[in-house]
């Protein structure tokens, strides 16, 4: 069947309220082309999962709808769910089952041929370094390996638009660089991918585009590049006066420097300021500094400086 | 327009508002495939058989309860019944060769009742001389259990082709305050009564004419109790998916099947036939040791009706299920709510007071499927005119649950939260 589709998920003022009071989603609007890797940033409770359940036509919307391939969230459920892979945050699996036997459930579910199915489930079970435990029950796994089973019944059926909600969370660094470098393959498969985090390094990392949701509602949004871009450019370094000294009276001084963008007080204490280039001249900026500092770090703008900027509160809050 | 790659994979192409292709979609789909919830069925089952608490309980729990409830029933069923029959029944004197009821129906009826088969459940003591005040009096000073009296027509009534006395041959019975002993006794007698009518008439009487011989086992509370316990052992079929269903929601793979292609109804199906399949089994396995252990099945019972009758109870328990897991959350919570229905359809529905039920048991579905099991068990009567109302009760039950308790599950609300 032709389907004449510019994006291959757009939504229309998307809204789940649950109740009268709790405003879940409010009126989100997204247009995301074919193989992009979108990421919806949040702190928890955002509304990012909310969103997920209702692209994959789990939760109906209270108003609004979405077009996922041109369907209608609200009228072609079916065909949606014969498009989309989902893995949930929760580690939806049968514990008494083993790896394999899980990934082929799924796979039986969208009615693969066989000797696809089991062609494609050693391949991703490589993938994920679980072909030497394939067989064992779930049960008997790590967390992080129950994780990667996770995702794999996702994608195992091939699907275009994947939707990942927070699949690393809870996992240990070299667990969640595993998943990481699996999803980024999909993304140069050219395949779609929702990923929902609250992990700014993830989102950061993988993301073509992003969106920063908070209380059910867009805040911001481009890639992390432009977000970013937003808070102006160059190193961030902070770093701690003697308690001798007010920030009061440093703060003029690096102010005289030619290279440097802003200069603001965390407290009476500790100094922030960003710089072009700042990391290269930090020797520069000490010069000028008439006590001894400590605590310094320098660093790049982060998306969480982002959200700090537009909600006035740090994600992790 | 449909189009397929080398591997019979149906390709899906899509193109943009201006016409050109944007991409293409494989779909894997297999000419030859078995229903999905061919699947799922057997998954949920490796799932709960390779649990190993969850094997043992399947396996363990009818075992462990039969075994128990044997010899419980093995201790009450020493007790005897002490019966004391006052026999008012005109006999013919033996010269009298016309008269055929000279025989005297009252005393094959007392022998029957003194026969081996009851000998373990009635002590039979005939009072000779003895007005029936006197002995209501011994009987409310509880000498003894039950008192019979014959009435002086019963052997015309009996005789009736030949005597020409029309009327059911009458045998008053009074008895202690036990619900149980009136039951134990009523049904023998009428048995008894029953089987010599169809001796002596040629198979005349109606109800029973379905049978060439009338047959009594030796019954004890362990035949008269199995059917409730292999009922009692259904009921728990409840908890199983009502447990299961919550269970999973509670671990979110409802949610993520829900998310695949297959239907909400396929789920649920699938779900409630693996259950089946464990209860039905658990049945079968109770009804089995039960006779190992020498529980009494007549010999005419009709197998087909014993497993009709308990599964249209395993679909009454199944639709029960499914209603309470329609908006039970997790598997503790099922885990506790479950008792509020099985221990009313339990004890409400009269499965462990026989002779004694509660006087709306009649509502309960267990109440008519412990009678019909009874009567195929015990006496072997399957004819419609007798147990056809149970089987009735038990359909439109198991109907009006088994589709409530679809609808309300299949909405989406039920699946997710």
């Amino acid at each position: 069947m032709w389907k004449k589709i510019k994006y291959i998920i757009e939504t229309h003022q998307l809204r789940k309220y649950f109740g009268k009071n709790l405003k879940a989603v409010d009126g989100i609007n997204l247009r995301i082309p074919k193989g992009t890797l979108f990421t919806l940033l949040g702190p928890n409770g955002a509304g990012k999962s909310t969103t997920i359940s209702m692209l994959t036509t789990i939760l109906p919307p209270t108003s609004g709808t979405a077009y996922i391939s041109g369907f209608d969230i609200r009228k072609h459920a079916k065909k949606i769910r014969q498009i989309i892979g989902v893995c949930p945050q929760e580690l939806s699996i049968y514990g008494n089952l083993t790896a394999r036997e899980n990934i082929y459930l799924i796979a039986k579910m969208h009615k693969m041929k066989k000797i696809d199915y089991k062609e494609r489930t050693d391949e991703l079970l490589g993938k994920m370094g679980l072909t030497d435990r394939a067989d064992d029950k779930v049960s008997k796994y790590s967390f992080g390996m129950r994780r990667r089973v996770n995702v794999l019944m996702a994608v195992v059926h091939d699907p275009e638009i994947i939707f990942f909600d927070e699949p690393s969370t809870s996992l240990d660094p070299q667990s969640r660089r595993v998943v990481w470098d699996f999803i980024k393959e999909f993304q140069d498969k050219n395949k779609t991918i929702i990923l929902t985090t609250h992990n700014m390094e993830e989102a950061d990392i993988l993301s073509n585009y992003l969106v920063i949701i908070d209380h059910g509602r867009i805040i911001a949004n481009g890639t992390a590049d432009e977000l970013k871009g937003t808070l102006g450019r160059g190193d961030i370094i902070t770093f701690k006066i003697n308690s001798y000294m007010h920030s009061g009276d440093v703060i003029p001084r690096i102010q005289g420097l030619d290279f440097i963008d802003s200069v603001y007080t965390l407290d009476d204490k500790t100094i922030e300021l960003r710089a072009k280039d700042g990391l290269r001249r930090i020797s520069e900026i000490m010069e000028t500094i008439p006590t001894r500092i400590y605590d310094l770090s320098v660093r790049r703008n982060s998306l969480e400086d982002v959200f700090l900027s537009q909600t006035g509160r740090r994600l992790r809050d | 327009m449909k189009d397929y790659d080398q591997f019979d994979r149906e390709l899906v192409y899509y193109k943009d508002q201006e016409g050109k292709f944007i991409y293409k979609h494989i779909r894997h789909i297999s000419p030859f495939r078995k229903p999905r919830i061919m699947h799922l069925t057997s998954n949920h089952l490796k799932n709960m058989l390779r649990d190993k608490i969850q094997l043992i309980f399947i396996i363990g729990f009818p075992i462990i309860f039969i075994l128990l409830f044997s010899f419980q029933a093995e201790a009450i069923s020493n007790v005897k019944y002490d019966i004391f029959i006052i026999n008012n029944d005109i006999v013919g004197s033996e010269d009298d060769q016309y008269n055929y009821y000279n025989y005297g129906a009252s005393l094959i009826f007392i022998e029957a009742l003194k026969a081996e088969q009851f000998r373990d459940l009635f002590s039979v003591t005939v009072l000779i001389n003895s007005s029936i005040e006197e002995a209501m009096s011994r009987l409310n000073r509880e000498e003894f259990h039950g008192l019979l009296v014959i009435e002086s027509d019963f052997s015309e009534k009996i005789f009736w082709e030949e005597t020409n006395v029309i009327g059911n041959p009458k045998v008053d019975i009074t008895t202690i305050n036990d619900q149980l002993v009136l039951k134990l006794i009523t049904e023998t007698t009428t048995q008894i009564v029953n089987s010599i009518s169809i001796q002596v008439n040629g198979g005349e009487s109606p109800e029973l004419r379905i049978q060439n011989e009338v047959y009594f086992g030796n019954l004890t509370y362990f035949d008269i109790f199995l059917p409730a316990i292999i009922i009692a052992s259904i009921l728990m079929c409840i908890s199983q998916v009502a447990t299961h269903f919550a269970g999973e929601k509670e671990k979110g793979t409802l949610k993520r099947l829900s998310t695949t292609a297959v239907s909400r109804s396929e789920i649920l199906i699938s779900g409630a036939l693996a259950q089946f399949i464990i209860t039905s089994f658990q049945s079968t396995l109770m009804l089995t040791l039960g006779m190992i252990l020498g529980a009494f099945v007549h010999p005419n019972a009709n197998w087909s009706a014993i497993y009709i009758i308990l599964f249209l109870l395993t679909f009454s328990a199944l639709g029960l299920g499914l209603l309470l897991a329609s908006f039970l959350k997790s598997y503790n919570q099922a885990g506790v709510f479950v008792w509020f229905i099985i221990l009313p359809l339990q004890f409400l529905g009269g499965l462990f007071t026989y002779g004694n039920e509660f006087a709306y048991s009649f509502l309960f579905p267990t109440f008519w499927a412990v009678h019909a099991l009874r009567m195929v068990m015990l006496y072997g009567i399957d004819s419609w005119s007798v147990i056809g109302f149970d089987i009735t009760y038990l359909i439109i039950f198991s109907l009006v649950v088994l589709i409530m308790g679809i609808l309300l599950f299949r909405r989406k609300k039920a699946i997710l939260t």
